[in-house]
């Protein structure tokens, strides 16, 4: 079964690749890519096969974005090329009314030549033609332009659509290759944003001298008199989250989890200017956190952790400390807890608005420092978005 | 019909009217990508470092589509970072009609012709198409100037090329033709998926060894084959001595470096120089200063060393 590559929708198993790896493309951008193949791009004239470098760099104009990683684009593309190696996307069977109706819904705006020719690519015309060898030599990675003379491609879409989804099979390579992909987390980042969409604190600051034009143009219309204009208000965020990470051991299966929530939090921080990092403060431990903190992953540079304490505005901070507490292993370590017990009431301090996630889930916290630690600081998994919810209302004051 | 970019209409400076337009060069794939744009009616987007041609691409490919009349087909939206995405649309004069009614001006009345001023884009979707079937052409330049909304802002306009203006009743205008619109961006800040979707998107490199010896051989008329070899090799040296995080100088350094150079060769044994010639060919000479920080002396040295050999 995984043998039979999909021709009818050719590269959809790779555009199915693309979306799961994080690549955001909707179902109109393969329409896309199918309607510049029946234009005629990337395909051989003589052979009706796809040409490959061509393939790859139309992929390439239409599904890859800035700051998407190319290299995985190229190793999926790879990948999923292979089963239409030598395979001709022309096919003889075509049914008018499916494709007239594809056509005239992608090509509302560009009358191109196909609406007005009804070429069938004949396939007797490849035996003759076979012998023009140098021509497919010339220039092989040009994109080859839709012309008066180049046959139509028609794909048949209707009655494919069933059957190409039970041939989104993983590729036939032995060599698997792995990426790491947030996908299969039960949270997902969009999940998280809406949670965490309330916890910035706006404020909305006066000291802008630009004029809200239209706003006191109303206020004229309404009271007849212009007293005073309007002034325009910008909005400014005033709290701060401080982000405790425990980093490496155990915690290490959840790396991709806490970097996708750090994301989620930065994301909805962000301010016009696109500055989060006033606003969101990350720190990296290891285990417990002790007399440092890190600023980075690989523990090269370091913060005493009283400074740090000491620097929050108790009104204005909220601290998520987000560990495992031994709950991965099923540990209960006294060292560990009498630890970081230490350095939460010291935290307590300094601010109420205190929240620990736990990456495992509640039910694993069970006789582990996790539960003992939970009876200290306000713990929620960080599974569910419920959980989450509560957590952030936490932090919220409520 | 479809008339294609080859990108062979600017392979010479060309004039139109009063001004000159530089020649340009682009890649097989940036041709490959407008082309794509054109026939598909989606936007395109542009990155590159900066200096790589990305807006000047915009007017190219207005010049090889509609020549001298590319004036009336080709529009231009420059982004600062207080545009809001209104801006190019249209602009509402909200006081000066409020002015005028308070006063008794009977053209107060008439919303239209007095209060709107349409934006680029406006314009861009007002125009008659070209007798010759070619999409009039839209540049935005430098989106990410802008706040991080102001891309989702567009996107209705973007892709059913049509806008409304709310002061005229809600009145929705689709666009007359086709519009090509080419957006730049200078990867500053990071753009909204929703935006990024809607586009195609290419990267202009940095050009090979043989394109920029043809660049450059556009833009100077006395320089010698061997001259051109040396300061080519330079320019190469000067980009892979800078790392990752200093500014590399790009295309556009490239081409007045050598304009520069050219117009040394050229002065350089004429008899009657004027006294600023004089003194801009005693600063090209100035090589052995010290105080010089390297940048600029490799350059120079470049010059004595052809200066010695004379």
């Amino acid at each position: 079964m995984t043998n039979i590559p999909d021709i009818h929708l050719p590269l959809y198993g790779f555009f199915g690749a693309l979306r799961k790896n994080g690549f955001s493309l909707g179902i109109a951008e393969y329409y896309v890519f199918l309607e510049t193949l029946s234009l005629g791009y990337a395909i051989d004239r003589q052979t009706g096969q796809l040409d490959k470098p061509a393939t790859l760099k139309l992929c390439k104009i239409l599904w890859l974005k800035p700051n998407q990683s190319k290299f995985v684009f190229e190793q999926l593309f790879e990948e999923y090329y292979a089963p239409l190696e030598n395979i001709s996307l022309v096919t003889r069977s075509i049914s008018k009314k499916n494709t007239g109706e594809h056509t005239s819904q992608e090509h509302s705006t560009i009358a191109p030549k196909a609406q007005v020719t009804t070429n069938e690519f004949d396939n007797q015309n490849i035996s003759s033609n076979t012998s023009k060898d140098d021509q497919t030599d010339e220039e092989p990675t040009e994109i080859p332009q839709a012309s008066d003379d180049f046959p139509l491609v028609k794909f048949i879409l209707g009655d494919a659509i069933g059957e190409s989804v039970k041939m989104n099979d993983a590729p036939t390579d032995k060599v698997q290759k792995f990426f790491f992909s947030d996908y299969y987390f039960d949270l997902t980042k969009r999940q998280m944003q809406q949670v965490c969409r309330f916890l910035p604190v706006k404020q909305a600051s006066r000291n802008t001298e630009e004029i809200n034009i239209s706003a006191s143009v109303e206020q004229f219309a309404k009271n007849g008199l212009l007293a005073q204009p309007i002034f325009k208000s910008r909005e400014r965020i005033t709290n701060q989250v401080l982000l405790l990470i425990d980093y490496g051991g155990s915690m290490l299966a959840f790396d991709t989890l806490v970097d996708t929530f750090m994301e989620a939090l930065q994301d909805t921080f962000k301010t016009r200017r696109g500055e989060a990092h006033r606003h969101i403060c990350p720190y990296y431990f290891y285990n417990v956190p002790g007399e440092y903190c890190y600023t980075n992953k690989s523990f090269t540079s370091y913060q005493k952790s009283q400074n740090i304490i000491q620097n929050l505005h108790s009104k204005h901070t909220s601290v998520i400390i987000v560990s495992d507490a031994g709950a991965a292993r099923g540990g209960n370590s006294d060292g560990r807890f009498r630890a970081t017990l230490r350095f939460v009431l010291q935290l307590k301090k300094a601010t109420s608005r205190i929240v620990w996630l736990n990456p495992m889930p509640n039910h694993r916290w069970k006789n582990t420092t996790a539960q003992r630690i939970g009876r200290f600081v306000k713990m929620y998994g960080l599974d569910t978005q419920d959980n989450l919810q509560k957590a952030i209302n936490i932090l919220r004051g409520k | 019909m479809l008339k294609p970019y080859t990108g062979e209409a600017l392979i010479e400076r060309k004039k139109i009217g009063n001004t000159y337009i530089d020649a340009y060069l682009p890649s097989d794939d940036l041709i490959d990508a407008v082309n794509l744009a054109m026939q598909l009616g989606r936007p395109l987007l542009i990155m590159g470092e900066p200096g790589c041609g990305k807006t000047r691409l915009a007017e190219a490919v207005a010049y090889e589509l509609h020549g001298d009349k590319m004036n009336n087909h080709y529009f231009r939206w420059d982004i600062k970072s207080t545009t809001k995405a209104k801006d190019g649309i249209y602009q509402y004069d909200a006081l000066g009609r409020l002015y005028d009614v308070n006063i008794g001006d009977k053209k107060a009345k008439d919303i239209e012709t007095h209060y709107i001023n349409y934006g680029e884009l406006a314009k861009a979707f007002s125009e008659l198409q070209n007798i010759n079937g070619a999409p009039n052409i839209l540049l935005i330049d430098e989106i990410d100037k802008a706040d991080i909304d102001f891309p989702n802002d567009l996107l209705l306009e973007l892709e059913n090329k049509e806008y409304v203006v709310r002061e005229l009743n809600d009145k929705k205008v689709h666009a007359k033709s086709e519009v090509l619109i080419f957006v730049t961006s200078n990867q500053e800040k990071e753009l909204p998926p929703a935006f990024l979707r809607r586009c195609l998107y290419h990267f202009i490199e940095f050009p090979n060894k043989e394109k920029l010896k043809l660049i450059v051989s556009k833009h100077i008329k006395n320089m010698g084959d061997q001259d051109v070899q040396t300061a080519l090799k330079t320019f190469e040296e000067i980009r892979s001595e800078l790392d990752e995080t200093d500014k590399k100088p790009s295309t556009s350094e490239l081409i007045d470096w050598f304009q520069m150079l050219d117009f040394y060769t050229k002065k350089k044994d004429v008899e009657n120089l004027t006294d600023t010639e004089k003194r801009l060919i005693a600063q090209l000479d100035n090589v052995h200063n010290p105080k010089n920080p390297p940048f600029p002396q490799i350059l120079f040295k470049t010059l004595a060393a052809k200066r010695k050999t004379q």
